[in-house]
């Protein structure tokens, strides 16, 4: 068998058994649900009728409602919180041993990381897809172009988002360390990404954050889609974006910056995982 | 030429903390095993045994001396190393939430065997550990010397030339450990394989062609059983033991019986 053949399927192994995992504790699935709902339906709901009366509302005068604003917001943040805690299956490998039966393999260790990376980043992204299923009830209208587009999306950002897991295991041993840590990561993540109001006129301070935040990019991209597809007007919704260098970004760019990312972080962790103690 | 060449390998470790000290945990051991023997570590928990087989399958770079294992240096070749050797790890390092064939066809494709080949071996070998009938089932629910059974079975399963066994009977019961050596005889016999094993359990060690008793990171002699038990003029390993290193193997345990109640049943980690 030749070496391209043999370590993707070293990869891909990897990758099944993320699923096998996911697949044999599906129950959990459902109750990763309960979350966006709570926040689709309760603050997203209470938020949008208290704020529909006043002029100057959350979505900063773009005219656009808030639950339609915040349904990809929730996407994202479902990914932003799922996606860095699941490289907890790799941190668990190293407790319980399991990792030493990989490691002991003939395999470069950019394979043993890709393949751990894309079965921890699909058990988000099918979390994250299983979203789209609340959109008809709040009032989100889903086209078929909308949803062929946000799938590969939401793929996408939950790669991105767990390579920050990827190379966060590295240096953690045990569960709850990690756990502990992994809550200082994603919530500045979450609260500066856009997902729960327009960034376009945050205080200066927050600013430069907010542009360094990959997830604001996420947050970016799933949110033109959704918008883009139910024909809001672009400047509508480029006031609900932010500018660097004053250039808004569009789909296109928020990917690219999603990938750049992505390689970048997968090879500082393939790269951490090679080192011998 | 020798199968294993350890030459004067040493593995230090910085202990931080109030009492911050420098642990020498292997010292600079030298031996050599030859092809298809049956070569023994004896020496108590924490003489350094893990360490060095840690360093000799690559997974610890060592701080001072060299090895070679199947020919190739474990530094500078490790995935040639790796390619190799089978290990059998002192604690489970199965996932037991994957079937007993699910961990097999894993390990066979981490080491880029064929689709048929996995297969076959995967058939051949379930049989020879005699879970063919629990292939499918979940590893979760197998007792201690099931999942110890499955592992030498994964050990195996890349047609490795070398096989690394780290205490692979602790925490069984004796009639366990008994069937457990049932099977790596039989390996040795039907494979002519080189095995390097650890253990403490004196009684074991009978079975190797040579020991290494070590002690505080420093082998204290290596010989057969029956030459040393010559030797030390000695009628048992333990005595042997007593004799060479001047303390019991396990000096807070009367005997191997005891230590097997307190233990849990899958193995603790040291």
């Amino acid at each position: 068998m030749n070496t391209v053949k043999k370590y993707t399927n070293v990869a891909l192994i990897l990758w099944k058994r993320d699923l096998l995992h996911y697949w044999r504790n599906r129950i959990r699935a459902l109750v990763g649900l309960t979350m966006p709902m709570l926040w689709l339906f309760i603050f997203g709901g209470g938020m949008a009728s208290s704020l529909s009366g006043s002029s100057q509302s959350m979505t900063n005068g773009s005219g656009v409602d808030y639950i339609q604003f915040i349904f990809p917001g929730v996407i994202a943040m479902s990914l932003i919180f799922n996606a860095i805690f699941s490289a907890l299956s790799t941190v668990k490998d190293k407790e319980f041993g399991f990792l030493k039966e990989i490691l002991v393999a003939p395999v470069p260790r950019s394979t043993i990381v890709i393949g751990r990376a894309l079965g921890a980043a699909s058990t988000s992204a099918i979390q994250g897809t299983l979203i789209l299923i609340l959109a008809p009830f709040i009032g989100v209208h889903l086209t078929l172009t909308m949803v062929v587009l946000l799938i590969p999306m939401i793929w996408l950002v939950a790669f991105a988002l767990t390579s920050i897991g990827m190379v966060m295991v590295s240096f953690f041993d045990n569960q709850e360390a990690f756990q502990y840590v992994v809550n200082f990561v994603n919530m500045p993540m979450f609260f500066l990404s856009g997902a729960l109001f327009p960034l376009g006129q945050v205080p200066a301070w927050m600013n430069p954050l907010v542009k360094l935040n990959p997830a604001s990019y996420a947050v970016d991209g799933m949110r033109r889609i959704v918008l883009i597809n139910q024909d809001i007007p672009i400047d509508a919704i480029n006031k609900l974006s932010f500018s660097v260098f004053n250039i808004y970004p569009t789909v296109l760019i928020d990917i690219g910056i999603l990938v750049i990312f992505s390689v970048v972080l997968i090879t500082i962790s393939a790269i951490l995982f090679n080192r011998v103690p | 030429m020798s199968t294993i060449q350890v030459e004067n390998l040493s593995r230090t470790f910085k202990i931080k903390g109030k009492n911050a000290k420098i642990l020498k945990a292997v010292d600079g051991i030298s031996f050599s095993v030859n092809p298809g023997e049956l070569f023994g570590f004896l020496g108590p928990n924490g003489a350094g045994k893990s360490v060095t087989i840690s360093m000799l399958t690559t997974l610890l770079n060592p701080t001072g001396g060299s090895a070679k294992v199947a020919g190739h240096d474990i530094i500078k070749e490790r995935d040639e190393v790796r390619k190799k050797v089978g290990i059998i790890f002192q604690d489970t390092t199965l996932d037991i939430k994957l079937t007993a064939y699910e961990n097999l066809n894993f390990h066979g494709t981490l080491y880029g065997m064929s689709k048929e080949q996995r297969k076959e071996q995967i058939t051949h070998l379930l049989k020879m550990v005699e879970l063919d009938d629990r292939a499918h089932s979940v590893v979760e629910q197998f007792s201690g010397g099931m999942k110890r059974r499955l592992e030498i079975a994964r050990g195996l399963m890349h047609f490795p030339e070398v096989l690394f066994l780290d205490e692979p009977t602790l925490g069984l019961d004796p009639q366990t450990r008994e069937h457990i050596w049932q099977y790596i005889n039989k390996v040795r016999r039907e494979h002519k394989m080189t095995i390097f094993l650890t253990t403490h359990y004196l009684d074991e060690v009978e079975n190797c062609d040579r020991i290494a008793i070590i002690d505080s990171g420093k082998i204290i002699d290596l010989d057969t059983p029956a030459k040393l038990k010559d030797k030390y003029n000695v009628p048992t390993m333990n005595q042997v033991f007593l004799e060479a290193t001047g303390h019991g193997i396990r000096d807070d345990e009367l005997s191997g019986e005891n230590r097997q109640r307190s233990q849990r049943p899958t193995g603790p980690a040291h």
